[in-house]
């Protein structure tokens, strides 16, 4: 049998959101720019941040996400993540460790509809021919930076972004894992040599991702929608016969 | 149609514990397949896939096979013809030496991984896997039929040496390709090259890649001394006399491979390359685990279940015109090992008599050659 992860669910739901809303109205999200650059991670660091209904992947990796939306209900905004790739069952998924938003509302509703564990912060992204670069930078200090160099066009069709789980409370319920799922229609992707320039995980809180080795980075511009959850996890029983759907 | 086992070599936690005696069991099932009239026994090269395959070097199991045993073929594949894997040249002695050892009962299959667990490991570029391998499989045969060899390329090069020894087939081992990746069936049949299909699409896929092989390899540029024009199917077997037994053991040990499977990080999921179009094997056995369906029954074209089941199965896939069916006997031990060792016996006695001949592989083939003659009779033929 597969390796579960041993997080301390007391740990892992400090600072966690309450959901208040599990069935939020879509979010249209036209024109987002999104940059994934991903490491491969320190697997005893991981396995003790992943709740024990999952699996770690072999070998476990992160990302390591900066995203702009120009539209969406709440304005426009941009939302930077961190996420552990795991397993569900057998299924690929991106376990949220971090997220960091730069307008206020739109950060209120990711994390009363989605789950989202979601901290203010100044995030960017800015695009040039040779680089597409994120940044997030909390009390004026640069927390992360990251970069795709040598961006090469490729097919959007291509790009794996897998659907998110949020270790998240309920009011008036148990904690659940849910399970998030945009879509993703590609104007365009890129993909290209993976740069982390900066990464202060104590800064950001998210100390049990330690990289350790650079595997890729991708870029896409995409109509995204963001539909509500359909599915949540039991966080202490196996994915495979703990989850539900909402 | 000829039958054969399969192995990945799977192990259950601890493996310090548990690793020999997987070795030890398999190398027992293999003696008893010579015996019972197996004709090829298939081993595979991975690395880093912990529970999933601990196979890292199929070239000394396979010698240890063919010790054994007198008439089985050793089937050493696939072999990664990637050079952080493996160079070449290494790979032609190798196997060289297994078809000597062996008494040249070797078969030389032929792939380039899809895992980012192993890729990545060896720090490989998926991006370039599809041409190193073709560089790879167009280089080997010649290593093994020139006095000496050759060769200046975009991922190898090598001054005139004699690359020693020769094996004993002549000449030269058949040449297989593994196929995992949409199309690669179709690389196999340019080339001239076995396919072994080591994808668990469905029934009906499998029938439409028969027949393109079929035809696609009439006009192929080998790139051996010879065309090996067989397709080798891969599946699971579970043999009892009890239908229920049968088909619930088999699903539990096929649901187990594939949550093993479920693991591992596919190239294509980590890394977005034109070189991997799909996920590969293991996408499509994480597909088949969630698919509905009868739980008394077989899935469809999978030889669990009681002979009669398993006939009824393997009838289809006969029909389809492959050659052979090679099986995976069992996940992690999930099946204890008297148990494999029965099923083994069961289907030797039950199952394989109704399998005597070939004649619907052969008029697949008589099919593909017809159609191909009336082409180039039509002034169609190749260029």
């Amino acid at each position: 049998m597969p390796f579960f992860g041993t997080l301390d669910l007391a740990v892992g739901l400090a600072g966690a959101p309450v959901m208040t809303d599990l069935s939020p109205k879509t979010w249209e999200l036209p024109g987002a720019e999104v940059l994934q650059v991903s490491y491969e991670v320190d697997e005893a660091a991981s396995l003790a941040i992943t709740p024990s209904s999952l699996h770690p992947s072999i070998p476990p990796y992160a990302t390591f996400t900066v995203a702009r939306y120009p539209e969406s209900p709440h304005g426009p905004f941009h939302l930077a993540s961190v996420r552990l790739i795991v397993r569900a069952g057998i299924r690929p998924r991106g376990l949220l460790i971090g997220a960091w938003c730069d307008n206020e509302a739109a950060a209120a509703a990711l994390a009363a509809g989605w789950g989202y564990k979601v901290s203010p912060a100044e995030v960017s992204y800015v695009r040039n021919y040779q680089a597409i670069r994120g940044t997030v930078t909390i009390g004026g200090r640069t927390a992360l930076d990251i970069a795709l160099l040598d961006p090469e066009p490729v097919v959007g069709a291509d790009l794996e972004l897998f659907d998110n789980l949020h270790l998240t409370n309920v009011e008036g319920g148990a904690p659940v894992i849910v399970q998030v799922d945009p879509t993703y229609a590609h104007r365009s992707a890129d993909r290209g040599r993976a740069e982390l320039t900066t990464y202060e995980p104590e800064t950001l809180g998210t100390t049990g991702i330690v990289p350790v080795y650079r595997v890729v980075a991708v870029a896409c511009s995409a109509d995204i929608e963001l539909a509500a959850p359909r599915f949540v996890i039991d966080p202490t029983k196996p994915a495979i016969s703990g989850t539900r759907r909402i | 149609m000829k039958f054969g086992i399969f192995y990945e070599l799977s192990v259950p936690r601890p493996f310090e514990e548990n690793e020999r005696k997987v070795y030890e069991n398999a190398l027992e099932q293999v003696k008893l397949a010579d015996e019972l009239g197996f004709d090829q026994v298939w081993a595979v090269e991975h690395h880093f896939l912990e529970e999933y395959s601990h196979c890292s070097a199929p070239e000394l199991f396979l010698t240890a096979c063919a010790m054994i045993t007198k008439r089985i073929r050793v089937g050493h594949g696939i072999v990664t013809c990637v050079p952080q894997f493996n160079h070449p040249i290494r790979i032609a002695e190798r196997a060289a030496v297994l078809d000597i050892l062996s008494g040249g009962r070797l078969e030389m299959g032929t792939g380039r991984s899809a895992t980012w667990t192993e890729l990545g490991g060896f720090q490989a570029d998926p991006d370039d896997t599809k041409k190193t391998w073709d560089e790879f499989v167009h280089a080997i045969p010649k290593m093994w039929t020139q006095e000496r060899y050759r060769h200046e390329g975009q991922f190898f090069s090598m001054p005139s040496r004699a690359v020693l020894p020769k094996p004993i087939q002549k000449p030269h081992p058949p040449l297989w390709v593994a196929v995992s990746t949409p199309g690669t069936e179709d690389d196999a049949a340019d080339r001239g090259m076995g396919c072994l299909g080591v994808n668990f699409t469905s029934f009906a896929e499998q029938e439409r890649k028969v027949k393109e092989y079929r035809r696609r390899i009439q006009w192929c540029n080998p790139v051996g001394a010879f065309v090996n024009d067989q397709l080798n199917t891969v599946n699971f077997l579970y043999c009892h006399d009890d239908s229920d037994t049968g088909v619930s053991t088999g699903r539990r040990m096929i649901g187990k491979f594939q949550y093993m499977a479920g693991q591992l990080d596919m190239a294509k999921e980590v890394y977005p390359t034109r070189a991997y179009l799909s996920a590969g094997l293991l996408a499509g056995a994480r597909r088949q685990a969630a698919a509905p369906g009868d739980l008394k029954e077989p899935p469809e074209g999978i030889a669990i279940g009681n002979p009669d089941q398993i006939i009824r199965e393997l009838k289809k896939w006969e029909a389809t015109g492959v050659d052979r069916c090679s099986f995976m006997l069992n996940a992690a031990e999930d099946i204890p090992h008297e148990q494999v060792m029965e099923s083994l016996r069961l289907f030797a006695t039950e199952v394989m008599p109704h399998f005597s001949d070939q004649s619907a592989a052969d008029a697949t083939r008589a099919a593909a050659r017809a159609e191909a003659a009336t082409g180039m009779a039509a002034g169609g033929g190749a260029a």
